[in-house]
Order: structure tokens, then C-alpha cells, then sequence
């Protein structure tokens, strides 16, 4: 069952004098329970992508539909409802809510709906599961890579997601931080049926994600092959910019 | 979300700037502060006497008041009670007196009355209901007035009505439980017969109070001035507190203004402070909305924490408000009280509460409108977290602005030269135009020093001018409340400089003459308005040694209308001393001769107005025994704010019919000194006289001193805006250095040591606020060019006019120096920031 | 020309444990050389850097520059130090935001006496060199991140330090960049004859570096990152397949 689907939107934007088109023509396809990673270099349009599929920024062509909605015809006031309830962000700016603690901040999602108590209590079972309960009480520049990482994605999990969207979770991780977090989130996709999408830097990850992609200036290339758990030869990328 | 989300969410926020969010809660603070004392001031004054009015009167609503201080024939009463349509005609006696007991002296109103005024059930005389308070040839005093001169019950005080002296025991004190607040007005009580007694006013009363049956108080007022109008004024039983209104007026209107340009700075201060917290809880928002919470969710909270944080904060003022009007702004206008019964007590009505917590959460609510512009305007997120640092550049002000304040500056002055009246709008145009123009003056001065720092080796410079363009918002409210503060000092200040110099030259001129003076003592009697019998006196006087001859002096009050006017009678011969500089229209040779020849009177602007009166025109005043007069010129008021009368002493004993004197001028023989002929007249008086011997200077001093006093209010408020002023702003600097410190932690990794970053820090603070102040003072002359207009003019005081240049110079560099000093000291401390804070995460 | 010599520093951590950040490193540092750091998220390479520019004191050991022991120094002459012999480059770095770029990266000369004119002059190239030249008169806010940090890398190297300390300093840049930077770094250290330590978690730095460290468990020991298949040189070719190395060292 098509959980996310990106029908050929196409994203602009404006930098200086020039118009730089982010995505073109980018068209794909999530179910429950996958795990998607999308490779591509800087200003390849990654976080671009995942701020559309958050439906975060509109389209300026094509269309975003989360089960079976078009965002676009969403009242803004349903948008935020899903991005507060059904879709997880980790971003790549990784920075807590202003003014707020480590653990008030994985907390806030569950504010909402729930007394404070409550919301506190399920932040800090989420930091528990994602193996930062120690980060609680701490300061946020205290807080290692590999700690904010995995605070980011507690926040992002604590309002149980049905989708979680991932800005290169793993740039500044060494390599045994690395292969936690990939397992923590496979994990997350195959237990409890989050549909996972990761944009990733590098290779070594992204082997042990069920599809691969890669997007390159904002076109999006799938391999030849779409058998999941194959090796995937890399095509050929294209000159620098 | 729940309530108790919100309210948990805030406090948890606020542990994490607590300094920011209180030094935002200080600023409202002291906006709300200004406003409320400065309110409860002006309300203060006029509720006493409204008090006193309500106890005294209780349910008549007419009155039939003497006109000249000999009062009335007591047989009118009876003649008033036999009206029909008339259920109560109460007598009452009622004249200025000093009261002196072992501890001081006091200036009161003897107040006299019988049964029948106790049964108008005034709350002030409820007491005497009662049999067993009758008073018997003894006085009542009212708490204060008793704890002031130090009497006790069972005491003999001494009362000096005229030129009397006479002992009375105290045979109650009325405290607060019996009279409540009434227990602060300066009063004597006493049984009418005792009262007409020692006021020499035998057979004679000073007014009836007339209660109507219901539905009659048309006819009975109209046969009340059948009755007696011809020498009475017949006017409604709260005459008093519309008197005093009415003299209130221009002191009320110019400390409106003062209290608009705090409610103004205090708005500027709230709005300084609050902008400290805006990067962050713009920050906040954004966060918010990243995360999906929803615009209504925000929106409620950011209205919640404006609310939460705005309550506090006017609390906090309304307390500190509070203090400042009980310590600082205590005193009455002491000019008022030599006209009216003035009590000392502060009232504070609900609705001067209302006005500062209102205006405190309104200005918290709008301030907190700045972080939601963003939500308003619909702006992607990414744009809001670039631009906490990009803060518009809008020092380029679009040129609208600058024709607009231009505009304004040209309304302005149209409004001076045309209609002066309103000139109080007009300052508010000003001020208007002030602000509108701060931001390209201040884009001027930075591309001025700009220039500079161009051929300048002064890195220092540069980082300064480089802080200053980044937050435009917060350096041009840094720089309009210093214009504001500054702007209202000066202009306020100024023309009450101008006022002073214009009494002070008036009361030279009253003075002129060496020699000695004989009236009655009395803090009240400034005005010589309280009369005595001078046959005797005069004749002890003449035969002293040294005396070389002896002038009459008449005075007093008289109520035209709304207003109780001066009325000042001096011999012919003087004159012409009195009138230069004083004369606003009319030819003061041919003024002069008139006056002197008798048959003419002179008087001031606002009431010749009213009454429709030109130079040369017919005028009868409402006195006892009215006499044809035409009006030889138009004069000041003299600082009388209800307005002067001038006429000879001839005349006015002709038309008040009476032979008493209010001041006695004693010119001393050539070759002998003043001072040396003072003992000598004091024995020629006698002991317990009630008059008071003294120079011509020393006149001259104690008339300069209670002027000075009455508007010393104006200089507590000038002085007071500028050191909350300075004190804010430096709140403000500070919080904005401390915020800082990051980016200045950088800068000392790059190698800038301690001191540069400290000068530059101070720098900054000095450019924008020296600018700041600049155009305020710049401002403010012409502000109090406006004001001295508006005095001299509209409300006819006596003044004179110079620019007050070394007050804008002082107010400037006072505020700049003082506020860059304090905020030199965070500064300093921000300065030390460990380097390796540049590496910290915002 | 840097040394440090078994040089110890421990800190306390939120949980109250002690975390000995350096404990008992050693390392010479001669002109001419760039030295690349890994190790751990977590502030012991920082606290190495800090240790190195003389803004903290070790608990044991010396840090001596030409010689003089940094510890030594008052906070006058540590200023001066920085502002002459040193220069920083790091992620989390601020601009003035009123000033230009080009004004920006003057900062430090002016500091330094020069003036304004001199400065822009002499900071115009290093400009032209990162490739901002053309955003010089453009205020700091309306630069791009990597622009800005661009900026701060000009600014850091317009007075000529003899020892860059550089953090994370490609956080911000995309790749083709951030190979320009390092490419930059290694050259400037040849051409001037200049000491740079790079902290970083790029692999690619170990390519241009003279030798690679990580620090572990307050330790430094040699190292050499596994070249990913990302990874792109400076020829600007392509690396195909997943055939990753096994790093050297053994993990936690």
C-alpha cells in the first residue's frame, strides 16, 4: 500500500539572480515498511526532496500525495497535523526547539495532545530505545554528533510516525555510529512498520537499506534494477556541475 | 492544547533566558510606573477638594455664596427658608485662618456651622449628630491637620483670622474612622456663633447651603437669585470643585502632556525591552511551526506568554507606580492651595488603575505582534532562520517616511501660528514627526561615519558601525527613546524655565519697591487676599520712628463665573510699576494713566474672552456692590491660572463696599535700613496681632518660593523620565550586549583583545544613543518654543522666553553619559567572554 | 614550531563523570606540514585544538610555541598571539553582520594596525582564491552559509598566521568545495611554510595531509581513513564499487 507518492514535481528556487531548479521531474514511490536511502552530492536537491515530501514547501509542478492525499488540496491546518502526528523529521541543521531542554524537546510533539506528564514520560522511553537516555538532562552543546543524531530521530519517533524523513542522519558519525543508527532505523522500518526515507552521503549505509537511489541535481536515478537486496552497480555519474 | 501545556511550555522557555524575559518585565514596568503616578498626581489634587465638597454639602445642590470676604447679612437665612420649594437653609462661615499650635503653623479654612448643616448629612459633620458632641466656644480639628501643628484634645491653639489672634481650645479630633479621608483637609470646625465670633463676622455668615424639596430646584434656584443675586452669587453647592477645575486646567493640560509623553516612553521602553526577546521567540515560532504544532497552537502561545509576561509586569508597575506617586509626588500644587481647601490625601481611582494595566498588557500585546508577522506573512521557515540575523536592512527608510515627518513638522507649526490653544496637539505632532524622522538621521549619521571609518585605522569603529546596521530595529528603538526622553525634558522643562523667569519678573515687579510690608502671616496668603481692619494699624505704623508714610494695598478673590479670579488692588501711584511686560494688549502709557485716574480695571486674557470684552469696553465685575468700569488692557494672569483683575485700591473699596485693607507698605525714612525697622513696627503691632512684619526681598523671596513650589511637580517629572529613561535604556543595551557574547567570542579568537572589544561595545552604545539624544534635543527647543507659546498665549501666564540651550545640552549628555556608563559595566563583563565560546551552538 | 608535550586535560561531564579529553599526547608540528585529526564525535579533538591555540591550560604538560610556553602568557599577549601567530577556522564561527565580506575578512589586519584600505587590498586576493570575490561588497547576511564560511576562512588567513587551527572547517561546504578548501589549506602550508591542524571527519583530508592522527581515548594514534567510494579527488574522477577498506584500529 502506496504510502508516499512524489508524481513528477519539479521544485524551484531563486538564489541571487539565477533560478536554479532543485528538482526535476522527480517521481516515487514509498510503501509501508520501507527503507529507502537516496544518495547524491550537496546541492543535489536532497533535503529539497524530503522538504517537499513533508509537505513543508509546495511544488511548483507535479504533485505529493501521502495515503491517498494530495497535499496540495490539504488546509494548511491538516498539513501541519500530519507533520506533527504521521511523519517524522530528522533534519540536517540538527537543532533542539529553541529555549527548550533535550528532553522537553523530544517531549514537544506529545504536548498536544497530552498532559505534560505524559508526553515527558513517552520522550524519555523513546530516548531510552534510541540508546541516548543519559542526553536527558544534558545541554545541547554538550551533546556529541552521534548524541544529537540520536536525540533528533527520538524526537522524531516519539510521536509514532508512520513516516520518518531523514536529512543525512549519518554525516558526522564515525563508522561504528554509523551502523548503529542504519540499524536502528531498519529496525524501525521492518518492527514497526515506518516507512523510512534517508538521504545519505555515502555508500556503506545506504547497502543496507531495501531500495537505493541516487539524485543528482535534481533528477532523481534509479538503478537499472529494482529486485530489492541486490548489489547495485552505481551508474555513471555525470560530470562536476 | 490544554492550558496547563501552554503555561508548562512557558516555563519552561523562561528558565532558559530568565535575564532577557526580566529585564523586558523592568521596562514595562517602569512605562506603567510613569503613567499610574503621574495619573494618580493630577486626580489626587481635584478628588480632595470634590471629597471635602461631597462632606460638607451632603444633599443640598444649591448654594448662595457672599462675594467679598465680609459675607452676607445673616437675616437672609431665615428670608431663604421661608421660599417654598426649600426643605433646608443651612448657614455656614467659612474664611481663610492660620492655625498655630506648639509644634507649627498651619494654613486652614475655619469652618463654621450649626444644627442645620449637620443636617445635610455631609460626611464631614455626621458627628455632631450626635448630642453629646456639641461644641461649645471649642474648635474640631481633622487628624492631620492636628499631628501637624501638634495639638491635642484639651489643647489651646491659637487661631489668626486677619489681623486676630485668638485662643481656642481643641475640644476634638476627628481621625480617619469617624470622616475617613476627609481627615487630611486642612480645617478648623467650630459652632457658627463661636466662628462669627472670632472671624469678626458677627451677624454675618459667608454662605447658605440650600437643599430643595425633590422637583423644585429650578424654581428655588430662580428664586434664590431673585432673592439675592444682586450681591450674592447663587451657583450649584459643588461651585468649589468646578472652581478648582477650572484653575486646574492648565497645569492639569500640560501634565497630561507629560503624563502622554511617559505613557509614550513607557510604550518605547516596553517595546525596547520586549524587542530583546523577539530573536528568540521568533526562533521559538519557527520551531513550533517546523514541528507541525499548527498556527492557532502559536498563536495562543505567544499571546499567552505576552499576557502572562504583560500582567506581571503591570502589577510590578502599578506597585512601583505606587511608591513613586506616595514619596515623590506627594505635595500639593502649593499655589492652588491659597485659593482652595486642599487636602493632602492620594487618590487613586479605579480608573487610573485600569489606564496603566491597560496600557502596560497593551504594549506587552503589541510588542509580542512583531514575532507573529511572521506567521501573519506566511513566511517559509528557512527565511525566518536566516533572518534572525538578517533583520532588514531598513535603515534605507522609504522616503514616505521622511515627507511624512516632514509633513508633520509643517502641521505642527501651522497649528502654533493659528491656533494656539491646541497647541498640545500640535507637540503630539511633533513627536510624531520626531519619530518618523529618527530612521533616516540615523541612516545619515552612519553613512557620515561610514566615511570616516573609511580613512580610519580603527578596526573598533568598524565592528561597532557593522553591530549597529545588523540590528536596525533594536538601534532605532534604542535611539527613539532617547529622543522621546530627551525631547519631553527639554521641551517641558524648558518652558517651565520660561514660566519661572516670566513669575519671577512679575513678582519683582509686585515687589518693585524697597521698603517693608505689614499683611497678614499665613502660608496661604501669599496673594494678600486676606483683608483686616488697617484704621488702627495704620495709625500704630505711621507713628513709628523711621516710618516715612504709610500705602493701602486691597486684594482678594473673586469668582467670575467658573473661575476664582485674583483680584489685585494696589494705590494708584504704584501702578505703573506693576504693569510693564505684562500686557497683551492695549498701550501701556495710556493703560497706565487710566488706571491711575480710577474707573478703569485691567484684566487677564481669558477672562476678558470669555466676557467678550475689548480694550475700552464696559465691564462690570460681580463684586458686593457692582460699579461701572471699562477695561483699560488686556494683561497676563500674574500666575494666577484662573486669572487676574487689576484696579485700584480706591475703586475697590468702592465696589466691595468695604474699608478693609489687605496689605499695609511701609516706606522707610531716607538713611534708615528696612531690616533695622522691623523690631521697631513688630512692638508698634503688638504681641498676638496676626501680622507679620517684613521686607520687600524677603517678600519677593517667599512669593519666588511658592511659585517654585507649585510647579516643582513639573522638574520631579522631567527629572524622573530622564532617569528611567537612562535607566532602561541601559537595561536594554546590556541585554543586547549579553546576548552577544558568542559573536564577540569570535572576534577575541581572531585576536581582538579585552579592551577592543569593550571599546567597541561602548562605541556602539554611545553612536546610537548620542544620536538619539541629539535629535531629541534638537527637537525639544522647538518643542519648547511651542509650549512657552501655549503658555503665554493660550493660558495667559507671564513668561519669558530663551532657548534653553545648556538644558538640551545637559539633558543630551546626561542620558548618553549615563546610560552608556551603566551599560559600560555588563559591557565590560562581556568583553571577558573565553573565546572558546565561539564554538559554542546558538 | 608547536609542541606539545605530554599534554593532559580532563573535564567533568553533564553526568558527573570525568572524562580525560587528553590524556598524555605528544606531538610536534613543523611549517610546512598539515596535519589531519579524526576520532569520536565528542569534544577531545576540540579540547586538543583549544590546548593547541592556548585558549585553555592543560592539567599536566606544556604546549610551547617557538618555544615559549602558552600557559604562560597574560591574556594581552594571548590575544596578540592569536591575532598574529594564529588562525582559526571553524564551523560554528559569526561574522559581523552589518559589515561586508570583504570587510569582514579585513577584521583582523585592522585589528592588527593596518589600515581599512590596506586590508581590503590585501585580503582581495585570498578572496579571488576561495572564489567569493565577486560577493566581496555584499553584506554578511546575504551571503550563503558556505559562502560565509568561506569569509571566515579568508579572514583567518589574511594575516598570515604560522599556524592554522581549523575545525570541521568543510562542515558547511558541498564536496566539489570543500576539496577546493583543503586543496587551499595544502597549499598555503607549502607556500608559506605554515603549520595546520585539521580536525575533521572528511576522509578526503588524509589525502593532502602529511599525516593523520586519531584521537582515542585521549590518545593519539596513527591513522588512515578508508577512502570511500563518495569520495571524490581533485582530478575530479570517479571511484565505482562498495570495496571498502577495513579502517586500521580496532573499533569500540
Amino acid at each position: 500500500m502506496t504510502l508516499l507518492s512524489l508524481d513528477r514535481v519539479v521544485k524551484r528556487y531563486w538564489r541571487g539572480y539565477r533560478e536554479i531548479v532543485a528538482l526535476d521531474e522527480v517521481s516515487l514511490e514509498l510503501e509501508r515498511g520501507d527503507f529507502v536511502a537516496v544518495w547524491g552530492s550537496s546541492r543535489s536537491g536532497k533535503t529539497t526532496l524530503l522538504r517537499v515530501a513533508a509537505g513543508i514547501e509546495a511544488p511548483d509542478g507535479g504533485s505529493v500525495t501521502f495515503d491517498g492525499q494530495e497535499l496540495a488540496t490539504l488546509p494548511r491546518k491538516h498539513r501541519a497535523r500530519l507533520l506533527l502526528e504521521q511523519i517524522g523529521c530528522v533534519w540536517q541543521a540538527g537543532r533542539i526547539t529553541h529555549g527548550l531542554s533535550v528532553l522537553d524537546h523530544v517531549a514537544l510533539p506529545r504536548l498536544k495532545h497530552h498532559s505534560h506528564t505524559q508526553a515527558r514520560r513517552d520522550a524519555t522511553e523513546m530516548l531510552e530505545r534510541v540508546g541516548a537516555r543519559q542526553c536527558a538532562q544534558a545541554h545541547w552543546y554538550e551533546l556529541s554528533d552521534g548524541d544529537r543524531t540520536r536525540v533528533a530521530v527520538a524526537h522524531a519517533l516519539v510521536r509514532r510516525p508512520r513516516l520518518l524523513l531523514a536529512d543525512e542522519p549519518t554525516a558526522n558519525l564515525n563508522m561504528i555510529e554509523r551502523e548503529q543508527l542504519v540499524s536502528l532505523l531498519r529496525s524501525v522500518a521492518e518492527d514497526a512498520g515506518v516507512t523510512v526515507l534517508m538521504m545519505a552521503p555515502d555508500a556503506p549505509e545506504l547497502l543496507r537499506s531495501h531500495r537505493l537511489m541516487s539524485l543528482d541535481h535534481g533528477r532523481l536515478i534509479k538503478p537499472r534494477s529494482e529486485r530489492r537486496g541486490e548489489l547495485i552497480d552505481f551508474p555513471a555519474r555525470g560530470r562536476g556541475a | 492544547m490544554r492550558l496547563r501545556n501552554l503555561l508548562f511550555l512557558y516555563t519552561r522557555r523562561m528558565r532558559t533566558h530568565p535575564l532577557q524575559e526580566l529585564l523586558a518585565l523592568v521596562g514595562i514596568a517602569v512605562g506603567v510606573a510613569l503613567v499610574f503616578a503621574v495619573q494618580v498626581a493630577n486626580t489626587s489634587v481635584a478628588g480632595s477638594v470634590e471629597e471635602l465638597v461631597r462632606g460638607v454639602t451632603g444633599s443640598a445642590t444649591l448654594q448662595v455664596t457672599a462675594r467679598g470676604s465680609d459675607g452676607v447679612d445673616a437675616a437672609i437665612v431665615p428670608a431663604i427658608a421661608r421660599l417654598p420649594g426649600v426643605r433646608t437653609a443651612a448657614p455656614a462661615i467659612e474664611v481663610r485662618a492660620n492655625v498655630r499650635g506648639p509644634r507649627g503653623v498651619r494654613g486652614v479654612t475655619l469652618l463654621g456651622g450649626d444644627r442645620r448643616l449637620v443636617a445635610l448629612r455631609g460626611a464631614l459633620l455626621a458627628q455632631f449628630a450626635s448630642p453629646n458632641l456639641q461644641l461649645h466656644d471649642a474648635i474640631a480639628l481633622p487628624r492631620r491637620t492636628a499631628d501637624e501643628i501638634g495639638a491635642r484634645v484639651g489643647d489651646q491653639v491659637a487661631l489668626e483670622i486677619g489681623a486676630r489672634t485668638h485662643a481656642a481650645p481643641v475640644a476634638t479630633v476627628l481621625t480617619p474612622d469617624q470622616i475617613g479621608t476627609l481627615a487630611n483637609n486642612p480645617l478648623v470646625l467650630a459652632p457658627l456663633g463661636y466662628a462669627q465670633r472670632i472671624a469678626g463676622l458677627r451677624g454675618r455668615i459667608s454662605r447658605v447651603l440650600v437643599e430643595p424639596l425633590p422637583g423644585a430646584q429650578a424654581r428655588v434656584r430662580a428664586e434664590l437669585v431673585a432673592l439675592a443675586g444682586a450681591y450674592a452669587n447663587v451657583g450649584p453647592s459643588d461651585m468649589e470643585a468646578r472652581l478648582l477645575r477650572q484653575a486646574t486646567a492648565p497645569n492639569n493640560e500640560s501634565t497630561a502632556l507629560f503624563a502622554a509623553i511617559s505613557a509614550l516612553v513607557g510604550l518605547l521602553f516596553a517595546f525596547n525591552a520586549m524587542l530583546l526577546t523577539v530573536p528568540e521567540r521568533r526562533r521559538f515560532i519557527a520551531d513550533l511551526r517546523t514541528e507541525g504544532l499548527g498556527d492557532s497552537t502559536v498563536v495562543r502561545l505567544v499571546l499567552f506568554d505576552a499576557l502572562l509576561l504583560g500582567l506581571a509586569a503591570s502589577l510590578t508597575g502599578l506597585l512601583l507606580g505606587d511608591q513613586l506617586s506616595r514619596h515623590v509626588f506627594h505635595a500639593a500644587p502649593g499655589y492652588l492651595s491659597f485659593a482652595f481647601t486642599i487636602g493632602g490625601q492620594r487618590i487613586v481611582d479605579r480608573q487610573t488603575i485600569a489606564i496603566a494595566l491597560a496600557g502596560g498588557i497593551g504594549a506587552t500585546l503589541v510588542a509580542a505582534l512583531r514575532p507573529l508577522s511572521d506567521l501573519a506573512a506566511r513566511r517559509p521557515l528557512d527565511a525566518v532562520y536566516r533572518t534572525d540575523e538578517r533583520d532588514e536592512d531598513r535603515f534605507a527608510a522609504p522616503r514616505r517616511l521622511v515627507a511624512a515627518g516632514v509633513a508633520l513638522v509643517v502641521g505642527a507649526s501651522a497649528v502654533l501660528l493659528l491656533a494656539p490653544a491646541a497647541t498640545v496637539v500640535g507637540i503630539a505632532l511633533l513627536v510624531g514627526a520626531m519619530l518618523l524622522l529618527t530612521p533616516r538621521i540615523v541612516a545619515g549619521v552612519l553613512s557620515l561615519l561610514d566615511l570616516l571609518a573609511r580613512r580610519a585605522h580603527s578596526a573598533v569603529l568598524l565592528v561597532s558601525l557593522g553591530e549597529l546596521r545588523a540590528s536596525t530595529t533594536r538601534s532605532l528603538a534604542l535611539a527613539a527613546t532617547g529622543a522621546l526622553a530627551v525631547f519631553g525634558s527639554v521641551a517641558v522643562e524648558g518652558a517651565h524655565l520660561d514660566l519661572q523667569r516670566g513669575l519671577d519678573r512679575a513678582a519683582h515687579q509686585f515687589n518693585a519697591q524697597s521698603g517693608l510690608w505689614v499683611l497678614p502671616a499665613g502660608t496661604e496668603n501669599e496673594l494678600a487676599t486676606v483683608s483686616f481692619d488697617g484704621g488702627q494699624v495704620s495709625r500704630a505704623l505711621a507713628a513709628t520712628a523711621g516710618v516715612a508714610s504709610l500705602r493701602s494695598y486691597r486684594g482678594g478673590f473673586l469668582d467670575i463665573g467658573d473661575r476664582r479670579a485674583w483680584v489685585v488692588a494696589p494705590p494708584a501711584p504704584t501702578i505703573a510699576s506693576i504693569l510693564p511686560h505684562q500686557l497683551t494688549a492695549g498701550d501701556l502709557a495710556t493703560a497706565t494713566r487710566r488706571l491711575r485716574a480710577g474707573g478703569w480695571v485691567a484684566l487677564s486674557a481669558a477672562i476678558a474672552e470669555e466676557q467678550h470684552l475689548h480694550v475700552g469696553d464696559r465691564v462690570t465685575l460681580p463684586t458686593a456692590r457692582p460699579i461701572p468700569l471699562r477695561l483699560a488692557a488686556i494683561v497676563t494672569n500674574f500666575g494666577w491660572t484662573a486669572g487676574a483683575v487689576i484696579l485700584t485700591a480706591e475703586d475697590y473699596g468702592r465696589a466691595w463696599g468695604a474699608q478693609d485693607v489687605s496689605a499695609l507698605h511701609v516706606a522707610v525714612a531716607p538713611r534708615v535700613t528696612p531690616a533695622a525697622l522691623v523690631p521697631a513696627l513688630r512692638r508698634a503691632l503688638g504681641p498676638g496681632s496676626g501680622l507679620r512684619v517684613e521686607t520687600a526681598e524677603q517678600r519677593e523671596q517667599r512669593f519666588r518660593a511658592s511659585t517654585r513650589q507649585g510647579l516643582s511637580r513639573l522638574t520631579q517629572i522631567a527629572t524622573l523620565v530622564l532617569v528611567a529613561a537612562a535607566l532602561a535604556l541601559a537595561a536594554a543595551m546590556s541585554g543586547v550586549i549579553w546576548s552577544r557574547r558568542p559573536r564577540l567570542a569570535t572576534l577575541k579568537l581572531n585576536g581582538f583583545t579585552d579592551a577592543d572589544v569593550w571599546r567597541a561595545i561602548v562605541l556602539e552604545s554611545g553612536i546610537v544613543l548620542g544620536i538619539g539624544c541629539t535629535i531629541g534635543a534638537v527637537f525639544g527647543l522647538y518643542g519648547q518654543f511651542m509650549l512657552t507659546q501655549w503658555l503665554t498665549r493660550s493660558t495667559g501666564f507671564p513668561t519669558s522666553y530663551a532657548p534653553s540651550g545648556s538644558l538640551a545640552l545637559a539633558a543630551l549628555a546626561g542620558v548618553t553619559l549615563v546610560a552608556v556608563t551603566i551599560a559600560a559595566l555588563p559591557g565590560y563583563l562581556a568583553a571577558r567572554v573565553p573565546p572558546t565560546m565561539s564554538f559554542q551552538d546558538d | 614550531m608547536l609542541e606539545l608535550r605530554d599534554v593532559r586535560k580532563h573535564f567533568t561531564a553533564p553526568d558527573g563523570d570525568s572524562v580525560r579529553a587528553v590524556d598524555g599526547v605528544s606531538l610536534a608540528l613543523v611549517p610546512g606540514e598539515l596535519v589531519a585529526l579524526y576520532g569520536p564525535s565528542g569534544s577531545g579533538k576540540s579540547t586538543l585544538l583549544f590546548l593547541a591555540a592556548g585558549l585553555t591550560r592543560p592539567d599536566a604538560g606544556a604546549v610551547l610555541f617557538d618555544g615559549r610556553d602558552l600557559a604562560r602568557l597574560s591574556r594581552r599577549d594571548a590575544a596578540r598571539h592569536r591575532l598574529t601567530e594564529l588562525g582559526f577556522i571553524f564551523q560554528t564561527f559569526r561574522l559581523v553582520p552589518g559589515l561586508s565580506a570583504i570587510d569582514n575578512a579585513a577584521l583582523k589586519l585592522m585589528a592588527a594596525g593596518a589600515s581599512r584600505r590596506e586590508a581590503r587590498r590585501a585580503v582581495l586576493p585570498l578572496l579571488e582564491r576561495l572564489g567569493i570575490a565577486d560577493r566581496a561588497e555584499h553584506r554578511a547576511t546575504q551571503l550563503s552559509v558556505g559562502e560565509r564560511q568561506r569569509v571566515a576562512i579568508a579572514g583567518a588567513l589574511s594575516n598570515g598566521p604560522r599556524l592554522v587551527l581549523a575545525d570541521e572547517p568543510t562542515g558547511s561546504l558541498d564536496s566539489r568545495r570543500a576539496h577546493e578548501v583543503l586543496a587551499l589549506l595544502a597549499a598555503i602550508a607549502v607556500e608559506r611554510d605554515i603549520g595546520v591542524a585539521l580536525v575533521t571527519h572528511d576522509p578526503a583530508a588524509a589525502a593532502v595531509a602529511t599525516r593523520a592522527f586519531r584521537l582515542h581515548d585521549g590518545r593519539l594514534e596513527p591513522f588512515a581513513p578508508a577512502p570511500t567510494p563518495a569520495a571524490e579527488d581533485a582530478t575530479g574522477g570517479e571511484r565505482a564499487g562498495a570495496g571498502a577498506r577495513a579502517p586500521l584500529g580496532s573499533p569500540e
